[in-house]
């Protein structure tokens, strides 16, 4: 099932399907086909942080409603 | 105006002969390996892009001496942004090789800039600095493979502890005395970014394994911090104990040590000094009058200025090396989001609460015009250097409390709606958040003072000028007359609209060239809790000081500057009329 990163949940594992044209998106290290773990979500239109493998980054809600995932089972 | 600037500086660092490069991944300590090798300061931060200009020092490396150039970090190499278009021109400047340094406890992601980096052909020897911290993390890493799998020497090192630099020397002596001119071209057309992180994936998986790292207490914290609860609590508790101590502490060191000291101390030195020489009245009154350069020098300077700016250098260095800063800008990006720009911008504005010069050239680092001007004018209407606000809590708090709150809430005020106005007038865009969240460090005492004297000596050589200037002034307008004379021109504005005595007039002058010093000599005369709330308004949104001035035009022009000095010198005087005349109407009421 594919969603966009910001409704992803906390603590599961997704690959991301779809990114924008933002390239510091993909220079960072979330482009099509990384592993990401959603690490938490920020109210009032805050950002989500997921972590890579050796890394944590913090998305806009801007960026994360944009950006697609499918969890990994 | 500021890109060709920048170019002209460019093209005398890039015309050196025997330049080694040091390149890297954002916030990776870059900094310190410069400041540790070359012996010529730079302040290193923990958050990327500390780097956002670039320094040049020497090393000398088996009895020749080269150009080290610290490149700005990036995590590509596609010139997509100001940072990756300077380290472009780098590399195609003929450098003689090329100092690469890996995060240990991010290890594909340096691979993957380091693997862009091997297509220029130029010899790179590497440093696996962080290690501990990959160690603490759980990953082991073998550096022989990952030397071999990469084609280059890897030294690894702990470079705020100096661990390994030698050897690292040692390696790029070998490299430079082996080889050729190195071309400087890419070898072949730029991949994609997935195409490089597909293969540092592969090498990583080779070289890397995960043990049972135990993760440490800070990790927790560090971990917990980002959480909104309990991060937002833990970040309310960060800020406002480090507004503690400096206020607090200032407040203390001002009353035990420094107040008495120079009026008990230094001030009766000079006045007895003085008063035996055959001076004209005048001459001796403008040396140690009421305002003489030799009073006010020492009680402006020493005693108001000094303790304030040495405690928020003390915490702030803390902050910024231990990885705070960046979760802080995480958990208030949905309210800087709603003022219309990015919760990353916040970084710079708190650098502005120290001075205002480094915060604008750190929005060197935001992706738009627009954030940077955001960010800029924020800092100049609403966002007092520590100077003044040492200034204003000394002015205030002797009052009330509740006047310092006064002041602080209308300083909030004018941020918020400065933001709101600027974003929606100004054209472009400002970009989403988009940041990479540090570990959790406590700053390597030898590296957090080190920083500490550096940004104290800097401070003391950029700030003691304009203020000795300052000083000279007041005394010269204060005790020949001539204020007297301003003080009868400027009434109507200083008396009748802003409603204090006329001797505040000099407030104004030499707000110009400082803005604390625009606090300082209200210190001195006798006025009611709504004149000091009105003046403390006005010095807060007043001018943005000289060095301010000349900073804003260096980086955006000087139609920007001055846009914004009107601004700022308008609004300041018509709020704090406007506050002046509704608070009589109000009182006149009770």
């Amino acid at each position: 099932m594919k969603q966009s990163l910001y409704e992803a949940k906390p603590g599961k594992e997704y690959t991301i399907v779809h990114t924008p044209d933002f390239r510091l998106l993909s220079s960072i290290g979330l482009f099509n086909g990384a592993k990401v773990k959603m690490e938490s979500k920020y109210a009032l239109g805050g950002p989500v942080s997921v972590s890579l493998s050796t890394k944590k980054i913090a998305v806009g809600k801007d960026l994360a409603t944009q950006i697609y995932v499918r969890e990994v089972r | 105006m500021s890109r060709c600037h920048e170019l002209q500086e460019d093209r005398e660092v890039l015309e050196l002969s025997d330049k080694i490069l040091l390149m890297g991944p954002p916030n990776v300590g870059k900094s310190v390996f410069f400041s540790e090798l070359t012996n010529i300061h730079v302040v290193s931060s923990n958050y990327a892009g500390t780097t956002v200009s670039y320094m040049k020092g020497t090393v000398t490396i088996d009895g020749r001496q080269y150009n080290l150039l610290d490149v700005p970090g990036t995590y590509a190499l596609a010139a997509t942004s100001l940072a990756e278009e300077v380290a472009l021109r780098f590399l195609a400047s003929n450098p003689r090789a090329i100092l690469f340094v890996l995060n240990a406890a991010d290890l594909e992601g340096s691979i993957k800039l380091l693997l862009e980096v091997l297509e220029f052909n130029i010899p790179v020897v590497g440093a696996l600095n962080l290690a501990d911290v990959a160690n603490r993390k759980g990953m082991e890493i073998d550096v022989p493979a990952l030397s071999r799998e990469l084609g280059i020497a890897i030294v690894p090192t702990v470079a705020v502890k100096r661990q390994g630099l030698a050897e690292l020397v040692q390696e790029l002596a070998q490299v430079l005395a082996g080889e050729a001119a190195a071309s400087g071209e890419r070898s072949r057309v730029r991949g994609s970014d997935v195409e490089y992180w597909q293969r540092a994936k592969e090498i990583t998986s080779k070289v890397m394994r995960w043990t049972n790292g135990s993760p440490s207490r800070l990790d927790r914290l560090g971990d917990a911090m980002l959480k909104p609860w309990p991060g937002i609590p833990l970040a309310a508790l960060v800020i406002l104990l480090s507004i503690g101590v400096v206020v607090g502490a200032g407040k203390a060191l001002r009353a035990v040590l420094l107040l008495p000291l120079v009026n008990q101390g230094i001030v009766p030195l000079f006045e007895a000094l003085f008063s035996r020489l055959p001076l004209p009245e005048v001459v001796h009154n403008v040396l140690i009058g009421e305002f003489g350069i030799f009073r006010i020098s020492f009680e402006w300077i020493l005693a108001l200025v000094m303790p304030y700016v040495l405690l928020f250098q003390l915490v702030f260095s803390f902050l910024e090396d231990s990885g705070i800063l960046p979760r802080i800008a995480v958990l208030f990006d949905n309210i800087m989001r709603k003022l219309g720009v990015q919760g990353g911008s916040l970084i710079n504005i708190m650098l502005g609460y120290g001075c205002a010069v480094p915060a604008i050239i750190g929005t060197r680092t935001a992706t738009t015009r627009k954030e940077r001007l955001i960010v800029t004018t924020i800092v100049c209407f609403a966002v007092p250097c520590i100077s003044q606000t040492g200034a204003l809590f000394s002015l205030l708090a002797a009052y009330s409390y509740w006047l310092v709150l006064g002041v602080l809430l209308t300083g909030l005020l004018v941020f918020v709606l400065v933001s709101i106005l600027t974003s929606r007038l100004l054209k472009g865009t400002v970009d989403p958040l988009v940041i990479e969240i540090p570990n959790l460090l406590i700053p390597e005492r030898r590296a957090y003072f080190k920083k500490f004297f550096i940004r104290a000596k800097h401070f003391l050589v950029d700030a003691e000028g304009p203020m000795l200037m300052a000083v000279m002034i007041a005394a010269i307008l204060a005790e020949t007359g001539l204020l007297t004379g301003i003080s009868t021109v400027l009434k109507p504005l200083v008396s009748g609209w802003l409603g204090l005595p006329p001797e505040a007039s000099m407030s104004l002058i030499l707000g110009i060239i400082r803005r604390e010093m625009s606090v300082a000599p209200l210190l001195a005369l006798d006025l009611t809790s709504l004149q000091v709330f009105v003046g403390a308004v006005v010095s807060l949104i007043y001018l943005p000081c000289m060095s301010v001035f000349a900073i804003v035009a260096k980086e955006f022009g000087a139609k920007v500057a001055v846009a914004i000095t009107a601004g700022t010198t308008f609004t300041a005087l018509f709020l704090g009329g406007l506050l002046n005349h509704l608070i009589r109407f109000a009182l006149s009421l009770v």
